[in-house]
């Protein structure tokens, strides 16, 4: 690693194409597994991959693309590290979502924007559920507790909800592409 | 099987729902995927649902989703608390007058202003600016409690030290003996004298200088403990730290294992304005997006491609959000040892020419954070104190702000004056139409609070060492203005008139040498980092941590925070 980073130019360029891209690699894990914590420890590797590999990057090529490509062996090296514990897709499958993912990435932020305006449309219930759920992290059982209800009904609320912020953003994002 | 096709996108909607909460099964899982095999046209959507979920996890923990119930609650504090004092004062038709006049003078603002008003001749905010103080704001939580005392004399840092056996955040000198606390997060930590020790959240405390022990009682959270250099992070354990005269830390695992890593050496937060004109601003550290009122206009960066112009108008502001703070010492606005707020502006402030006396004054807010008493405000005033504590005293006259809230010391301002005395700039310098950085820090290592103009430390005043801040909560923080209330708005009390541009949020104080520094590189067309950043964001990100096992004993450098062999 200390050898790359006495190299100016390839750590200038590594550092430059990393930053721009970062993100994206980041999502791009996170949508294949699901999972917080797993997503962090896999781009973690994934970062020191790259790193350790960019000798060997063909300028010509994508960046994303071979980003990518290292961060999608590291999620099938989850994958074959979990799968008798965890409820995961086939190889197969993760394959063709990746490609998708890939794809999908660049509009996120536009989505993101579209979900942020949405959010602003709950009820303060909702946004009570939402917080305790997806802020503080509570399970559901934890909030039906204090609202006197069944975890099913939370579940249905946030489902609603969730369904709810969906068609919004959908529609948010045509309504701009047709104006 | 066959679905008919009209049930196949509700079907996986369904699914992907119970895979996101977490509740699918082992027979619905396989469903998923091959409903996802068999109908890729449907992966998208599936997809768009993942990435749905994912965006709101990132929204509520970057404070996008504001708790409406707070604001509620917030509102019909400020109301209730507006009604009764003008209750004593006038009579209740006057106050429904001003009331019905205050809702419709904003509500018909927001209804027919458009963007030319960008041209309009600039002026101070049609609702006039008036010094906006709510010190209403719970205190936080208990953090700890005395539970034993060896002869030992000690006492709270501040300026009415009480002993008392149940602590907020505060930091303690222990001059003789033991004394140990058991924090609410299930830590025991006891400290040797002579030692200083901050108190910061039920789960997190600072070894200023001494030796301590800790030890976690089985089945409770995480204790980190924060030293000059080094976080310390137990997993089930008890150990010891020093922490010496040359500030360098020593670690001694007792028995368990123990997470050494060094203390950051980044912004929290950065906001260049850079990103293209068709997508969202965003923080560059987090690329957590934030949002600009109408007023507050993408103009060309006096460094890098974008900065945002004010026009002193209500609504010229840029929300920030939260945090993820829920109450006070919460969330990523939450600081303790130390802070730095750092910005570039082009200042226009109409100040008049005679100090005010009288409200309504006219602030322009550079950064303000308002959880009541524990806000953070960096702002240019000419109030004549306005009833708040300056420390130290100054004359009357225009000054830049920089306001805390400082444990055992309560909420004060360092106010410099801008009178050119004692290497202080002048107002007509500060407006003269050229960007000029600006820099606040507190350092609770030192105590130290100052003012830096243009890369020279112009004013400190020094609080006792290890004296911490208390900051954070719900309240959005702000760009270019003061809100408090209805954040959806984004009208405000204090708009600022000019240009901000690289904004950066630090949760230690810059050394005056690095932001000589930054000031050099802004003056030579670069950022404050010199284009580095995003390399030393990896640095950090692999930056190396070191796990302690029982009966291992390591020596951390006071600078780096790496281990010394």
């Amino acid at each position: 690693m200390s050898e790359h980073l006495n190299n100016p130019v390839m750590s200038e360029e590594f550092f430059r194409l990393f930053s721009r891209d970062d993100r994206k690699i980041y999502g791009y894990i996170l949508a294949l597994v699901l999972d917080v914590a797993a997503a962090e420890d896999i781009f973690q590797e994934t970062c020191v991959i790259l790193w350790k590999e960019f000798p060997e990057y063909d300028q010509d090529r994508s960046f994303l693309n071979w980003a990518y490509g290292i961060a999608f062996n590291q999620v099938r090296k989850y994958r074959r590290k979990y799968q008798n514990k965890r409820l995961i897709f086939s190889d197969s499958l993760v394959t063709e979502l990746a490609k998708d993912v890939s794809s999908m990435i660049e509009e996120q932020s536009q989505r993101q924007l579209a979900l942020t305006q949405c959010l602003q449309k709950l009820s303060s219930r909702e946004r009570e559920l939402i917080d305790a759920y997806y802020g503080e992290q509570e399970t559901a059982a934890t909030v039906a507790d204090r609202w006197k209800c069944s975890s099913h009904a939370i579940y249905k609320t946030i489902k609603k909800i969730r369904k709810a912020l969906i068609d919004c953003v959908n529609r948010r994002l045509s309504s701009e592409v047709s104006s | 099987m066959t679905e008919p096709e009209h049930s196949i996108p509700e079907q996986i909607w369904e699914l992907a729902d119970a895979q996101c909460s977490g509740i699918i099964t082992e027979s619905e899982m396989e469903t998923l995927e091959r409903l996802l095999l068999d109908h890729p046209e449907y992966r998208q959507d599936y997809l768009d649902y993942v990435f749905l979920h994912i965006g709101l996890a990132s929204a509520v923990t970057s404070g996008e989703l504001l708790s409406s119930a707070a604001i509620e609650k917030s509102v019909n504090q400020q109301h209730a608390a507006r009604v009764t004092a003008q209750r004593s004062l006038r009579p209740p038709i006057t106050q429904t007058l001003c009331l019905v006049v205050c809702l419709l003078s904003i509500g018909l603002f927001l209804l027919f202003k458009t963007p030319e008003q960008e041209d309009a001749p600039r002026q101070v905010a049609e609702e006039p600016s008036q010094y906006y103080f709510d010190d209403n704001t719970a205190p936080p939580d208990e953090v700890a409690i005395l539970s034993e005392v060896a002869m030992a004399t000690w006492e709270l840092l501040g300026k009415s030290p009480a002993l008392t056996h149940h602590f907020q955040p505060g930091t303690v000198k222990v001059t003789s003996g033991n004394v140990e606390f058991a924090f609410s997060g299930g830590a025991d930590i006891s400290v040797e004298s002579p030692a200083l020790f901050g108190m910061e959240r039920k789960d997190q405390g600072t070894l200023f200088s001494g030796t301590l022990s800790a030890r976690r009682t089985n089945g409770t959270g995480a204790f980190t403990l924060e030293t000059p250099s080094v976080e310390v992070v137990d997993r089930g354990t008890e150990y010891e730290v020093s922490v010496n005269e040359a500030a360098e830390t020593y670690v001694h695992v007792l028995d368990g294992q123990v997470e050494v890593k060094p203390r950051g050496r980044l912004p929290r937060f950065f906001w260049t304005f850079d990103q293209p004109e068709a997508e969202p601003l965003t923080d560059t550290i987090g690329n957590r997006s934030i949002r600009a009122g109408k007023n507050a206009k993408r103009v060309r960066g006096l460094v890098g491609k974008g900065a945002v112009r004010f026009n002193n108008r209500p609504d010229a502001s840029i929300l920030l959000g939260n945090g993820g703070g829920k109450e006070v010492g919460t969330g990523a606005y939450s600081v303790s040892t130390g802070i730095t707020v750092e910005a570039l502006v082009v200042s226009e402030w109409q100040a008049p020419d005679v100090t005010q006396k009288k409200r309504p004054f006219d602030y322009d807010e550079i950064f303000r954070k308002e959880d009541g008493s524990y806000r953070i405000l960096l702002s240019f005033q000419d109030d004549d104190k306005a009833g708040i504590t300056q420390i130290p005293t100054v004359e009357p006259g225009p000054c830049l702000s920089f306001g805390l809230f400082l444990s055992g010391m309560g909420y004060s301002e360092l106010d410099m004056p801008l009178d050119g005395k004692e290497g202080r700039p002048t107002i007509e310098e500060l407006r003269d139409g050229k960007p000029h950085h600006i820099v606040a820090t507190y350092n609770g290592w030192t105590g130290v609070k100052a003012i830096y103009v243009d890369g020279k430390l112009r004013m400190t005043h020094r609080f006792p060492v290890g004296t911490m801040i208390i900051s954070g909560g719900s309240k959005p923080a702000v760009i270019g203005n003061l809100i408090s209330e209805r954040f959806d708005t984004f009208v405000g009390r204090e708009p600022f008139t000019g240009i901000i541009d690289e904004v950066a949020f630090y949760d230690y104080a810059l050394a005056p040498s690095t932001v000589a520094t930054h000031y050099a590189n802004v003056q030579a067309g670069k950022d404050y980092f010199d284009g580095q950043l995003s390399k030393f964001v990896l640095q950090e990100k692999l930056g190396g941590n070191v796990l302690l096992n029982k009966g291992e004993k390591m020596k951390f450098a006071a600078e780096t925070g790496e281990p010394v062999l």
